[in-house]
This record gives C-alpha cells, sequence and structure tokens, in this order.
C-alpha cells in the first residue's frame, strides 16, 4: 500500500518542478561523497526526494527553482533543522487513527513522518547519523560562500570517508560481545522490536552512553551504517556477528578533547548521583583549588601525545563498564604512527623546552648593554621554534672522556676510532642591528663588521651570563641549557648592497642575484614565516605534529631535497587553513598523513604547471596516492598484515647505485624507521644539561651530509644523489644517464673511476658501494 | 671522463683532440682505477696576471675532489720543481678583490672536479710532462705523503673550522683599517676632481682626458633611463605634426576611424550588460 503511496505523491511532486530529478541527483551525489547513503540507518536518495518533496509543499524552495538553488535550499534545511527535536510530518490531515507528534517523538530518535501519517521514514536512523548529515551540510554550506575555496570540486567531487573525517576512530571487533551488552543493558524486549538484531538493538544505546561519557571533548559521534545484507533464496541468512566490525568515528573539540580531568557536579548535588552512575568507581570525590568538593575523574597522561589519548582510555572504560564490551575487542586508532616520530620521547615537550630556553636567551640579548649599535629584533628562523622539527634537539651533556680536547680554543672534537658523535642541531636565530650611517656601504665590508659584531656578542654573553660562546665569521654559536643557538646578526640593507654593482663607466647597477636572495630568504623570509607558523601552532595545537609526520614520510620517501622544509611546513599550513570539504584536523592521528597525503597532490597539481622539477612533483604525487592506498585499510582494518611503517620504506629498486654506511658513524641512525638493535655511544651522559662554562662541544658536524655535499659538488653534473636525513643509513644514487656528443670526441662517464671515488671520498664511513648494472647502458 | 679515442701504444703520451694530453692518475698504488688528467701548455691572448706565466704554466682538466693544491704540486714536482699551484672551479680568472682578503673571509670553494694551473720553476718542465707515457699513472696518496679523505678529513676540517676569536678580531681590524685609507683614499681623489672642474682665481678650468674624474658620485641606471627619457620628449616636442596638408587629413581619418571603433564597442558592452541585467535570486 505505502510504497505505491510513496510513489504516486513522488511522481506527482516532480511533474510540476521541472527540476526535481535534477536536484534529487545532486543531493545524492553529494551523499554518496559523504558515505551517507547506504546501510541500514542511512539516510538515502529515497529520503533525500522525500526531503525536497517536503520542502516543496512547504513552499520553501518554489517550483520554478533550478537544480543549483534546490540543493543549495535543501543542504540550508539539513543545516538548521533538527529532526531529532522537531520531527517534520508530510501528512497534510492525517485521519484520527495515526499517530501524533509527540507520540512518535517518544518513540523514535529522528522523526520524519510520511504522507499517510502513520509511518515514520527515519525510524532506523540513529541521532549521531543525523548529526553527522548536519554536520557535513552545515559545513558544505560555509565552504560553498568561501570565495578562496573551488566549491564545486569540494562540494559533489571529493570522496570523504570517514578514515579522513574524523580525528579518532575506533572499531568494535567482536559483535558476537554485543549479545552480552544486550543482556547487561536489559534490553530484551527491544531486542525482540529488532528481531534479535543485537547490534541495531544495542547501537543507540552505546551512542547516547558515549555521548554522554565524552560530552563537551566532542564535536561530533558517527558510526558507520551496517551494510543491508542479501542471501540467495536456499541459504540461510547470515548471522549477525557476520557483519563487518563497527567502527566510530569522533571529531574533537582541541580545548577540551585532551584534559585529563572530568569535573563532575558537587557532591552534594542531586546529579551526583548520576555521575557516579556513569564512571563507576573510576569517579572519586576531589577537593580543587577553588574549595569546591566535586566528584570528578581523573584519567592518566603525562605528555601531549598520550593526553591525547584520553578519550581512548574513556571510550574502553564505558564499553567496559556498562556494555560488558572487553577492552580486547575495541580496536582504537588514533596514534599508530605516532611513534615514528617519537623515538625517545614524544617531541612536544622539547620544542616546548627549546622554546622556552630561546625566549630566554632572547630576553638576555635585549638587555645585552655595551654592544656599539642596538638590537633592533631577535627572531628565531628554524623549523624547532615553530614546532615542526621533526626530531626536535633535546638537551645534551656531554661526556669529555669521549672527545680530544682543544685547549686553547676551550672546545671539544671528534676523536679517531671513537663512533660519530651525537648530532647538535644548530639552531637558528637571527639578531638584527639598528641601521646606522656607520655601516659601511660595501658588500665585503659589512661581512667583516657582522664577524666583529659576533665576536662583541659572543663576548658580552659570556661576560654577564657565562655561556660558552664561540664565534665565527658568519655566525655566532652560543651553548646554553644543552641546546646550541646560531645567532646570525643581519643589517636590513645588506641584500639591496648585494644587488647593487657598479659597472666600468661608473653606472650604478641594481640587478637580482642569487646571493641575495638566499640571504633576504635566511634574514627576512624565514624568521616571518617562523613567527607566523607559530601562530599557527597555537590555534591548532596538533599542527606541529602533522607537519613532523608529513616530514618524516618526506625524507623517508627520499623527497625532501626536493620538497624543502620550509615548503613543506607551507603544505601542511595549506591544509588546516583551507581544509574543504573537511574539518581541520584537531587532533593528530595517522590519517592526517594520509589525508595530507591526498591534499599534497591537489595542491602539486596547482604547482606542477609552474615548477621546473616536473618529474621530481610527478613522482611525489604517485608515492603520496600509493603511500594511502597502503594506509587506509590499515584504519579500517585491523588485520592487516604489514605494518604501518611501510609508508615509510622507499624502495631502492630504481635506484643505480646503493651506498652502504656504516652505522658507528651515522649520528642520527637511531631516528631511522628501522633503527638497528645496536646502539652506539655518542659521547653523551645522563643528567641534567647546561650547567654553566661548560666546554663548547662538536656542533653541527654530520658526515652524511658532508659526504653528500662532496658527493653532489663533484658528480651533481652526472647523477642525483638521495638519502633519508632523519637516520638514512644508504644513500642512493640515480645516475642521469650523460651523452656528450661533440665533433670528434664521444664522452661517456668513467663509471669504475667514479665507484671507486665513492669509496675514496667516504673512507671510514662507507661500507660498501652496490652497483645495480643490469639496466645500465653506458 | 674517460675519452673513447683510438688507443696509443703502450710507453707514448697520448694526445686527444684540442691539443690536449692525457695523463693518468690514480688515487694510491693499490687502487685499480684511474682518471683521467688532460694537459696542456697555458695560452691565452692577454695574460693581465704575473703569476701566470705564459711559457712556464701547465694548464690542467679533471683534477678529482681529493687533491689539495698542495698534492697537485707533489703530483707534479716529478716533472720539476713546482712554483705554485691554482684550483678552481672553471677556467679563467677572477676578478681581484680590492683589498686581500683573510682566510677567514675568503667564499668557500665548491668541492669537485676542478681546473688547476700549475706553475713550473723552468719551461722545459711542461715539454716533459707532456711527453710523459699514458699508461704509468701518476699516485695520488703514496705512503710518504697520504692524503686524508672521508671521516678524517671532515674531522681535520672541523678542526680548521674553529676559529679563535682573537685572531677573527684580528683580521677583522686589518681589513678595516685597509678599507677606510682606500676610501679616504677615494674621497681625496674626487674631491681633487670636484677642485679641479671648478673656475680658478682667473676663471680658467682645466680639462682633463678621461672620464674618471669626472663623476663625483656613482649615477643609478634609473637616472640615466629619466634622462633618456627626457630626451625623447623633447625631440617630440620639436617634431611638427599637423604642418602639411595631408598630414592634417591623415589625422582626421584617423580620428574618424577611431570614434566609429569605439562606437561599435560601447553598443556591444551595452548589449552585454542587457543581457546580464536579467532577474535572478542567487
Amino acid at each position: 500500500m505505502l510504497p505505491r503511496g510513496h510513489l504516486q505523491f513522488l511522481s506527482a511532486v516532480s511533474s510540476q518542478c521541472p527540476a526535481f530529478a535534477d536536484g534529487v541527483a545532486l543531493i545524492k551525489v553529494w551523499l554518496r561523497q559523504r558515505e551517507l547513503d547506504q546501510g541500514t540507518g542511512c539516510f538515502n536518495g529515497f529520503l533525500a526526494s522525500m526531503t525536497l518533496a517536503y520542502l516543496l509543499r512547504a513552499h520553501r524552495v518554489s517550483n520554478t527553482m533550478t537544480a543549483y538553488q534546490l540543493l543549495r535550499n535543501s543542504l540550508h534545511f539539513l543545516a538548521t533543522t533538527d529532526l531529532t527535536e522537531n520531527g517534520i510530518t508530510l501528512a497534510k490531515n492525517p485521519d484520527s487513527t495515526a499517530p501524533s507528534m509527540p507520540e512518535f517523538q517518544k518513540a523514535f530518535q529522528v522523526v520524519f513522518v510520511d504522507p499517510s501519517g502513520h509511518l515514520n521514514m527515519c525510524a532506523d536512523m540513529t541521532a549521531c547519523t543525523y548529526k553527522q548529515v548536519q554536520h557535513e551540510a552545515a559545513l558544505s554550506m560555509q565552504f560553498w560562500d568561501d570565495a578562496t575555496v573551488n566549491g564545486f570540486h569540494a562540494l559533489l567531487m571529493t570522496p570523504k570517508p570517514m578514515a579522513r573525517t574524523s580525528d579518532h576512530i575506533f572499531q568494535l571487533l567482536e559483535l558476537v560481545q554485543l549479545q552480552a551488552s544486550c543482556k547487561k543493558l536489559n534490553l530484551l524486549s527491544e531486542l525482540m522490536d529488532h528481531s534479535g538484531n543485537y547490534v541495531h538493538t544495542v547501537l543507540p544505546y552505546l551512542l547516547s552512553l558515549l555521548q554522554q561519557g565524552l560530552g563537551e571533548r566532542i564535536h561530533l559521534l558517527t558510526h558507520s551504517l551496517s551494510p543491508d545484507t542479501e542471501w540467495s533464496v536456499e541459504a540461510k541468512p547470515p548471522k549477525h556477528k557476520a557483519q563487518p566490525p563497527l567502527s566510530f568515528g569522533l571529531i574533537l573539540r582541541p580545548e577540551y578533547a585532551a584534559s585529563v580531568l572530568e569535573r563532575g557536579p558537587p557532591a552534594d548535588s542531586p546529579e551526583a548521583a548520576a555521575f557516579r552512575q556513569l564512571w563507576g568507581p573510576r569517579s572519586q570525590l576531589r577537593r580543587f583549588q577553588d574549595g569546591a568538593i566535586t566528584e570528578a575523574v581523573v584519567w592518566t597522561g603525562e605528555s601531549i601525545s598520550e593526553k591525547r589519548l584520553v578519550p581512548r582510555q574513556i571510550v574502553t572504560h564505558l564499553l567496559q563498564l556498562h556494555a560488558d564490551i572487553p577492552e580486547s575487542c575495541v580496536r582504537y586508532v588514533g596514534s599508530m604512527m605516532d611513534d615514528v616520530i617519537n623515538v625517545a620521547s614524544t617531541g612536544e615537550e622539547q620544542s616546548l623546552t627549546l622554546v622556552q630556553s630561546y625566549d630566554d636567551l632572547s630576553r638576555k640579548l635585549w638587555r645585552l648593554e655595551g654592544l656599539p649599535l642596538s638590537i633592533t629584533s631577535v627572531q628565531g628562523a628554524h623549523p624547532a621554534l615553530r614546532y615542526t622539527q621533526v626530531f626536535p634537539p633535546e638537551p645534551l651533556k656531554m661526556d669529555y672522556s669521549f672527545f680530544e680536547r682543544d685547549k686553547s680554543s676551550r672546545s671539544l672534537l671528534p676523536k679517531k676510532g671513537k663512533p660519530c658523535p651525537a648530532y647538535i642541531t644548530p639552531v637558528t636565530v637571527v639578531c638584527h642591528m639598528e641601521g646606522s650611517g656607520k655601516w659601511p656601504h660595501d658588500r665585503v665590508a659589512v661581512r667583516h663588521i657582522k664577524a666583529a659584531f659576533h665576536i662583541n656578542l659572543g663576548e658580552l654573553l659570556n661576560k654577564e651570563h657565562s655561556y660558552t660562546c664561540r664565534p665565527c665569521p658568519t655566525h655566532l654559536d652560543v651553548w646554553k641549557d644543552g641546546f646550541l643557538f646560531r645567532i646570525h646578526v643581519a643589517y636590513h640593507r645588506e641584500p639591496q648592497l648585494l644587488r647593487e654593482s657598479l659597472a666600468p663607466d661608473g653606472l650604478l647597477l641594481v640587478r637580482d642575484n642569487e646571493a641575495a636572495q638566499s640571504l633576504e630568504l635566511a634574514t627576512v623570509h624565514r624568521p616571518l614565516l617562523t613567527s607566523t607558523l607559530h601562530g599557527l601552532q597555537q590555534q591548532h595545537p596538533c599542527f606541529g605534529a602533522v607537519c613532523r609526520l608529513a616530514k618524516r614520510w618526506l625524507g623517508a620517501q627520499l623527497l625532501s631535497d626536493d620538497i624543502r622544509e620550509d615548503a613543506a611546513d607551507l603544505l601542511v599550513a595549506s591544509l588546516f587553513l583551507h581544509p574543504a570539504p573537511f574539518t581541520p584536523p584537531r587532533l593528530t592521528a595517522c590519517h592526517f598523513v594520509s589525508r595530507a597525503a591526498a591534499d599534497y597532490a591537489d595542491v602539486r597539481n596547482d604547482f606542477v604547471a609552474s615548477r621546473d622539477s616536473l618529474p621530481m612533483m610527478q613522482r611525489t604525487m604517485e608515492v603520496a596516492a600509493q603511500s594511502l592506498k597502503v594506509l587506509e585499510p590499515h584504519l579500517e582494518d585491523g588485520n592487516q598484515t604489514q605494518d604501518v611503517k611501510v609508508v615509510l620504506r622507499a624502495p631502492l629498486e630504481a635506484y643505480d647505485v646503493l651506498i652502504h654506511l656504516i652505522p658507528k658513524q651515522v649520528p642520527l641512525i637511531n631516528q631511522a624507521v628501522d633503527p638497528p638493535i645496536v646502539t652506539y655511544s655518542r659521547g653523551t651522559m645522563a643528567g641534567k644539561a647546561g650547567s654553566l662554562g661548560e666546554v663548547m662541544p662538536v656542533v653541527d658536524y654530520n658526515p652524511v651530509s658532508l659526504y653528500l655535499t662532496e658527493l653532489r659538488d663533484s658528480f651533481g653534473d652526472l647523477a642525483l644523489f638521495f638519502c633519508d636525513p632523519y637516520g638514512g643509513a644508504t644513500s642512493e644514487i640515480n645516475a642521469r644517464r650523460v651523452e656528450v656528443s661533440g665533433e670528434q670526441a664521444h664522452s661517456v662517464p668513467n663509471v669504475q673511476a667514479i665507484m671507486e671515488d665513492f669509496r675514496v671520498m667516504g673512507k671510514d664511513l662507507v661500507k660498501s658501494v652496490e652497483a645495480r648494472t643490469e639496466g645500465w647502458s653506458v | 671522463m674517460a675519452p673513447s679515442s683510438k688507443k696509443h701504444a703502450v710507453g707514448d703520451a697520448c694526445i686527444i683532440p684540442g691539443g690536449f694530453t692525457v695523463l693518468s692518475v690514480q688515487f694510491s698504488a693499490d687502487s685499480d682505477t684511474q682518471h683521467k688528467l688532460y694537459v696542456k701548455e697555458h695560452r691565452v691572448r692577454v695574460e693581465t696576471r704575473t703569476h701566470r706565466p705564459l711559457d712556464r704554466t701547465l694548464f690542467v682538466l679533471n683534477i678529482p675532489p681529493y687533491c689539495s693544491p698542495n698534492e697537485v704540486g707533489e703530483i707534479f714536482s716529478r716533472f720539476g720543481h713546482v712554483q705554485s699551484v691554482e684550483l678552481r672551479d672553471r677556467p679563467g680568472s677572477p676578478p681581484l678583490p680590492e683589498i686581500e682578503l683573510s682566510n677567514f673571509f675568503k667564499p668557500a670553494e665548491k668541492q669537485g672536479f676542478k681546473v688547476g694551473y700549475v706553475v713550473f720553476l723552468k719551461a722545459n718542465s711542461i715539454k716533459l710532462a707532456k711527453a710523459h707515457p699514458h699508461s704509468i699513472p701518476l699516485l695520488v696518496s703514496t705512503k710518504e705523503r697520504p692524503v686524508s679523505t672521508g671521516l678524517q678529513k671532515w674531522a681535520q676540517e672541523y678542526r680548521q673550522s674553529i676559529v679563535l676569536p682573537e685572531k677573527l678580531q684580528e683580521s677583522v681590524d686589518a681589513f678595516m683599517l685597509k678599507y677606510d685609507l682606500k676610501k679616504e683614499e677615494k674621497a681625496k681623489e674626487q674631491e681633487k676632481a670636484a677642485q679641479q672642474q671648478k673656475a680658478d682665481e682667473e676663471g680658467w678650468v682645466t680639462v682633463t682626458r678621461g672620464s674618471k674624474g669626472t663623476k663625483a658620485r656613482p649615477h643609478s641606471e634609473a637616472a640615466n633611463q629619466r634622462a633618456i627619457q627626457k630626451e625623447i620628449r623633447k625631440k617630440k616636442k620639436k617634431e611638427l605634426l599637423n604642418f602639411y596638408s595631408w598630414q592634417q587629413r591623415n589625422t582626421q581619418k584617423e580620428h574618424i576611424a577611431d570614434l566609429r571603433k569605439k562606437f561599435e564597442e560601447d553598443k556591444q558592452r551595452i548589449q552585454l550588460l542587457r543581457a546580464q541585467r536579467k532577474f535572478r535570486p542567487y
């Protein structure tokens, strides 16, 4: 009866409105891209057409509107109307036997009554699903009006699976367990309503439980829709437990999500009992600093990355307590990739201590007295100062017996026969000096004056704060709190000076050149970028972590020489500022790498046209797409055989020569994706770093990078060299095949001699040089 | 890079097109591959520098990256006493800096294959070098004077990169002293030139040859550009445009054509505006 009625109703509506069919199709595409139109309790195409029919009936849209307008209006309607609170009905004058609206509202979570007045078409839908639809619609409306985003692409063309949408995901693996939860939650009568389908019975209760427990921490709770099962007539219907695991997605609020304290009502208020009932034994009475004594739950979490997983503790605790679902059945995906950027510790705290130390240094620099010119600005220009260094430097204390000592300059030197000392990253700080007529108008003289400033600054810092300083012609190294700061004095007119040159006839020429550009980049643009991205980090707490993951991935894929650190940071920043159609990532999770990867591909499409390193870009896009393909199943399915790190292992087949290095002499080997079992002493000691009056350690000494520069200088025109900057123990070489045909001479690279050179130039560092000569044509 | 030219008999000097003689060089006695050095006497049309005498200088191509000037000197000392060695990234001579720079401030050199100028004490050493048989390789690193590469070299470089503040200060002071002197000299010269331009008591101006002294300060490109523009404008003003009757006729014709064209364009624009003025709620 009813289906025919619906059909007649819809055809009547569509015959009046010419664009009806197109409008419905558009809404269906929109739903399909968001995975909302499949499975039990979904917002399917039928509901979409009924919604549009409702809007036409209610004169919210007119019959003459175009499909575009219909889509826009329906999204607006979905975004603003909450069917979980106020249901809508299509019935004009329902007969007396039909139930009233409040009755519907009582029995179902989402109410949308059909023309007959007897059927709720959204009966299966959970409130969470509807909320998700609302959220998506609101988001779509937002970026539709944004002129800077390609609205069409974001609205209808970009697929938005759950793994890329939510911040955290968890799955319930063994659905049989839900049977037990039915009993625990006293849902036997509801079980009968659902004809024994315990998954559907329990789901709304689980959702409301989690919603209650997570409360302010989350923006939205979503869940996957179980598919409508089909089976042949002869076979038995499939068991409920054969369904794929249920996935839940959380979109978090960054302000609250990571707090370790859940503060409840005062102990004597009537709500306290409910609070205790919800949290069970975890609820404690606590007295707070403001004097209030309230119920509270405290979760464990020391570091920032542990705190990010507080929602996980809440979820497992609640499921265990109220639904009898053991922790082993919950597969929580939130920090799968974290361990690749957290070697010794999480890195975020280190960045914080570094930034504090830097702030202290900058304050002290400002206060220095006795400089010939005053300091006009002190700016950080290093990724670690914007929280995006993959492995931020740690405070180190040196073991003097490990080094040779140079008495005259009070510094340590690498000792022969020992493993390479720990790599100390110099943290660049740019210090602008006041302009004055006394600055010479000559580039060489400016360089000398800058050197004099370095000496002067170093003396003052040593005298007033007794930091160990070492001036060099180009910079001043300051060893402070176990960190090394490298201060560059800058003069704002120097780039201009570099551009000027005097022609022989006395004409002043102004020509842009590379030296001026790189100086400008180092002293003007990079500090600016650092402070801007620092601001972004304050706005989005997980920006740094996403950046670090992205750069780690680039490094591991040996692409970091083509996409420099600054470029990578900017790409990730663009991801945060133009997230459409997604929401900006709230808390890091591995899927952001994948999302980043996907978006990299997008962003790069624009870049490709203008870049000269086209092949590298294409390769990056390809690798990104493949990595995404590998990662996504990991998020959705726990039974993957490979581990996640597989996206960080670059294939070595494509390279012509592999140079294997001796791990002992690679200072960053511990940061490798697969670190070796053996660890080497690198001349560091446990204990508090940063006592005053220390000797200058060995800084910025990395044989691998020295070797690479030497190779690139010598053979850069013949071959491309690749190496993972984060603990790579092999360098790869892709020989560009060169054939120069002159008039008579025909020159080919002297491959044998060059390979010998690789060995000679990297003596004591190179283990072996492996040539893969099969495909060579020299 | 190895030439794929014809093989030569053992013991012969190998000469390739371009007049270069090929010498083979290998890193140490036990290495089994060789690099080729290409040598030739240094010959340019005008040699302004005195430190590369034309008859005693050997021009060497393709010097491997691990050879420093000292080592190159050692290698070539078998042909005769070497006076000086100069290694560069590319052939030619760069402009000399006005003031001699100390070691700290010299621009960093690229490592890689280089070209070299080896100056011998005697002219006949060049002949010896060019006659050296191709089959007997020269050795870079021998037991008596080992060449450090790899880790050892980097450690050494690190050691050398440490600068004592006093020494640095000294070199900065020395440079600045020279710089100030030079500046003063220049200022004096300019003043002198300006003096000369002025008329003396009797109203005489001394006119000298050469443009060096005449410009009191460097003039800029933009100023030059402006002066040229000014000239052009002046010239245009002088030109008579509507002098002959045919000129007048032509201008009138052009004016009318312009008006017509503009009228057509306006018509099209108005049509477009009209088409766009339809009612649309969104």
